[in-house]
């Protein structure tokens, strides 16, 4: 497979950069979310 | 799109019919996944880590990615055809399980974003790269696997 080997250089580094940051953000948003959710069980159960 | 009939066929495909009967060969082949997995999760980890400066810093970052490269690649083919036969006992119960599919999305992805994004990019070394780029890079792909590793054990608590 090819995958950016076509590409400048910096073009490279964009679409990796870019990638990363909408994974990482994706990732955190879940997650970010999960923590919401228990912290709301908590509060249903204790507050 | 409707893919129960891949996994009905492998359900009662000759692969199946062994995967069912032998509990000895199922375990054994479980071993090397489970092997696999440790390659592949270790290999991740030594390469990320080096992008992210963290470990290995006297070795150059072209020789950690060229050695954990190869293991990689060997990992993954082992990882999915140890995979497809022990898929092959639980095909249909499999089909209907979420975690699976959350395992799959993620080891796609991560096959992406090594042969299209990660290894591309870092064929020519970091020197001429942005160390913040490198950075994210070694991240995402942290991320990435660490989901594929979480949700494939999830499969078993769900």
């Amino acid at each position: 497979m090819n995958g950016m080997n076509g590409m400048s250089r910096k073009g490279q580094q964009i679409l990796a950069a870019g990638l990363s940051v909408v994974i990482i953000a994706g990732w955190g948003t879940y997650w970010a979310q999960q923590v919401q959710s228990v912290v709301e069980l908590l509060r249903m159960a204790y507050g | 799109m409707e893919l129960l009939f891949i996994f009905e066929w492998l359900d009662t495909s000759t692969l199946a019919g062994i995967s069912k009967a032998y509990g000895g060969v199922f375990a054994m082949v479980q071993t090397v996944h489970l092997v696999s997995i440790a390659l592949l999760g270790g290999m991740v980890l030594v390469s990320d880590l080096r992008l992210l400066n963290l470990l290995l810093t006297s070795v150059p970052v072209p020789q950690v990615m060229d050695t954990t490269r190869k293991w990689i690649t060997i990992a993954l083919i082992t990882v999915t055809l140890s995979g497809v036969y022990q898929a092959s006992a639980v095909a249909i119960k499999l089909y209907h399980n979420s975690s699976f599919w959350a395992k799959m999305a993620g080891f796609a992805m991560g096959l992406l974003f090594l042969y299209v994004v990660k290894w591309p990019l870092l064929r020519h070394g970091v020197d001429s790269l942005n160390p913040w780029t490198v950075r994210l890079v070694a991240v995402a792909s942290l991320t990435i696997w660490f989901s594929v590793a979480a949700t494939g054990r999830w499969i078993g608590f769900s």
